[in-house]
């Protein structure tokens, strides 16, 4: 069987050929008498056809010619006679072994980049910042959580000169700049927390639990160790940077999104460790420095967040309140030999810094 | 004596379109295409989308030719990653614009995504130029002309004037779009064209605007009005209180229901416009015409539908049978029940996603191909090639900005 029907399209114009093949020296291509085209046995490649039609092009021929060849049988015996039918310019679904490969090694760069490059660029970036970029970073935020908490800020006179003593003091010691500012707002949640640009909140459930001016001083002084050390400043730039890297590389992926969330959870979860043990040992050295223990900061962190196990869900905590943490408090316990932090009347005037109750 | 001058008869010739695709083996595909996206954490996508449209393309036969897309997940990849080169310092630039328009007044960003609105039609028309130009019938592509920023623009301002109407001038944003797009289109040296209006499709869906408008807002309003009336019978005491309260429980759940009924028209509103569009569809003096029924679209949305529920109670299943027998332990669920459940999770989403594309784009495209008949065919029966393969910067824009169609 050298000879059968095809139907050919010479790629520069639509017109279509009702055409007879010939499986000579080369695949000769014929409409009546004329040859239409002859196409060497080594340039042809398969191309997608409709359903049961071998669809051919050619290397030899213009780009977009094409036959399509519906007989099976003269397909079959067509194709045995192409040497390289699946040769280069051939119609491929793709090598997915090496799609696979490629997409790993480049999962496993861009994973690299997020746990050991991104953090070192961070604290690159960090240092390098000056501190007025700082600061307009910080009043973004700021706006944005005032806006938040809208008018939830506290600010009774006598409260706000007792916070205010209470930081001179341990900014004083830590040698923080003058233009820290603490704020108070109202929530039932406990806790505290430091912004880019010298910014403290205190969350107003966490003064009401507070026992006394050593405890409340010290989350105040390991948030002033937050603002030392520029924490927020470099978690910010490391997850964005570790969002932005997985986000833009990533495009719109099913599923696997979640696995990513979760593993950047856990890389800025491990960051944050260090840096909450770095803001524990300045909180220590501030304390100690005005005569007060460290241990009241341990025994009040325990008694709000609870104790936790080495589980997995300690591994991720934010804040993590490791028995660590816990211990190098308590080893620098030390009798107290300074002035309190507060007298009784600056204690309750904090205490009612919310307006009673 | 004949005359072979003669003009064909009035009627205008007829081809069929046809399409064979299958449907068992498109979804087999898609749980292939899937588990690979899976296991290269996304990467396989570009050639999970290109073999998602030459199964489509070589499926579907206008007069017995099969069309052929000759496009390749390589150039998709290779245009991501010029698209991230500029995409990149873009979101920078973004970053810290937002931060000084934060400085002035909190969330005063928002206008900024307006740019990336622009960005993303850009994107869009670009893609399109892309994929048009990798469409091959009869060995001659289709092409595109026409720039996307002005695509863009027109898109934005026409966006506005739709918002601020509440849709009421959506058909015409529509067939102004079509017609620029189709009038920039191409097949070998024929030019396209877009005859379908803004009043054509207006007319034929408008119903629907003024139903989900009604729907939405009338339960809201005969609320206020009732609470009103309560109000003024007893302005000394509490107006949401007794007889009252119970009321507007009933208000509250009539309200919330009645966007639900809204969205059941989607379906339908969606073959409206697909008629519309395909009806006027132009190139050269050939036009196809379609009989997609509302019926048919309805019936992909219910299928859909359908399968969601059964996978949904499959999930619950899956997820609540290790639920009530760990329930019980008191330090929390151990952690190999965190990973079946993530496993659970993802494997849910590629299921649906499966489903999504089998209902969405197969059924969807099938339904819409089989319906059509196409006219004066023979208008494009001699054809010059003409146009170039266009870049697919264009697709990966709309990858990395999440406005990919497909």
């Amino acid at each position: 069987m050298d000879e059968g029907d095809g139907v050919y399209f010479d790629g520069k114009t639509s017109r279509r050929h009702a055409a007879r093949l010939r499986l000579g020296a080369a695949l000769e291509i014929r409409e009546g008498k004329d040859i239409l085209a002859a196409w060497p046995w080594d340039s042809i490649r398969r191309a997608d056809g409709g359903q049961g039609v071998l669809r051919l092009s050619s290397r030899a021929a213009a780009e977009l010619a094409r036959l399509d060849v519906p007989d099976a049988g003269f397909a079959a015996e067509l194709w045995a006679r192409c040497p390289s039918i699946d040769g280069e310019g051939a119609v491929s679904s793709g090598n997915v072994g090496k799609i696979v490969f490629w997409s790993l090694a480049a999962a496993l760069s861009i994973a690299g980049i997020a746990i050991y490059g991104v953090p070192a660029i961070a604290e690159r970036l960090t240092a390098l910042i000056p501190r007025s970029v700082e600061a307009k970073l910080g009043e973004a935020v700021a706006t944005r959580i005032d806006l938040v908490f809208g008018k939830k800020a506290c600010g009774t006179p006598d409260g706000l000169a007792a916070l205010a003593t209470l930081s001179r003091e341990l900014g004083q010691q830590g040698g923080l700049p003058d233009d820290v500012t603490v704020k108070v707002v109202k929530t039932d949640v406990p806790n505290a927390f430091a912004i880019p640009g010298d910014h403290v909140y205190i969350l107003s459930a966490l003064i009401d639990k507070a026992n006394d001016p050593d405890e409340l001083g010290g989350v105040l002084a390991h948030e002033f160790g937050h603002v030392a050390h520029r924490d927020g400043l470099r978690e910010m730039i490391s997850s964005g940077g570790t969002a932005f890297f997985f986000g833009l590389l990533l495009g719109d992926v099913s599923g696997s999104g979640v696995l990513l969330l979760a593993s950047r959870t856990l890389i800025s979860a491990r960051h944050s460790r260090e840096a909450e043990a770095g803001a524990d040992a300045f909180a220590a050295k501030t304390l100690l420095g005005l005569g007060r223990s460290p241990a009241p900061l341990g025994v009040f962190l325990l008694r709000m967040t609870g104790e936790q196990s080495g589980g997995p869900i300690a591994l991720l905590a934010s804040h993590p309140l490791t028995q660590d943490r816990l211990a190098e408090l308590k080893r620098q316990d030390a009798p107290a030999t300074g002035a309190p932090l507060l007298d009784d009347a600056q204690w309750k005037a904090l205490k009612g810094i919310c307006g009673g109750a | 004596m004949l005359d072979i001058t003669a003009r064909p008869p009035e009627a205008s010739q007829e081809a069929p379109v046809a399409f064979t695709g299958d449907g068992g083996a498109f979804l087999r595909m898609m749980f292939k295409g899937a588990l690979l996206q899976l296991v290269t954490l996304g990467f396989y996508r570009f050639w999970f989308l290109t073999n998602i449209r030459r199964r489509l393309w070589s499926d579907t036969a206008i007069d017995g030719d099969a069309f052929e897309y000759a496009g390749r997940g390589k150039e998709l990849l290779i245009g991501f990653l010029f698209a991230l080169a500029i995409l990149a310092p873009f979101y920078i630039l973004y970053f810290l614009a937002g931060l000084e328009a934060e400085r002035l007044k909190a969330f005063a960003s928002f206008p900024l995504f307006l740019v990336f609105y622009l960005f993303g039609q850009f994107a869009m028309f670009r893609a399109r130029r892309y994929r048009l130009t990798r469409t091959i019938w009869r060995g001659i592509r289709f092409w595109m002309t026409g720039s996307g920023v002005k695509y863009a623009l027109r898109s934005f301002g026409w966006a506005i004037l739709a918002t601020l109407t509440l849709g009421l001038l959506y058909p015409w944003r529509e067939a102004s779009l079509e017609r620029y797009k189709m009038r920039n289109t191409y097949y070998g040296d024929l030019q396209g064209r877009f005859v379908g209006t803004g009043w054509g499709l207006f007319k034929k869906g408008a119903w629907i605007w003024l139903v989900d408008i009604l729907v939405i807002l009338v339960p809201w309003i005969l609320f206020a009005v009732k609470l009103a009336n309560a109000g003024a019978a007893h302005s000394d005491d509490d107006p949401v209180s007794g007889t009252a309260f119970a009321d507007v429980k009933g208000w509250i759940i009539l309200g919330s229901i009645s966007p639900v009924v809204a969205v059941l028209l989607w379906p339908v509103y969606q073959a409206i416009e697909w008629k519309w569009w395909l009806d006027g569809l132009r190139i050269g003096e050939v036009r196809v015409s379609s009989r997609l029924s509302r019926s048919t679209i309805f019936g992909l949305y219910l299928g859909l539908f359908g399968v969601l529920i059964v996978l949904g109670i499959c999930a619950a299943l899956f997820i609540g049978l290790p639920m009530a027998m760990f329930g019980g332990a008191s330090d929390g669920p151990p952690i190999g029940l965190l990973v079946y459940f993530a496993f659970v999770y993802i494997a849910a989403l590629l299921v649906v996603g499966a489903f999504f594309r089998y209902f969405l784009q197969f059924r969807l495209w099938a339904a819409v191909m089989r319906s059509l008949t196409v006219y004066d065919l023979a208008a494009a029966a001699n054809v010059q090639a003409r146009g170039e393969a266009a870049n697919a910067l264009g697709e990966g824009l709309a990858d990395g900005l999440d406005v990919a169609g497909f």
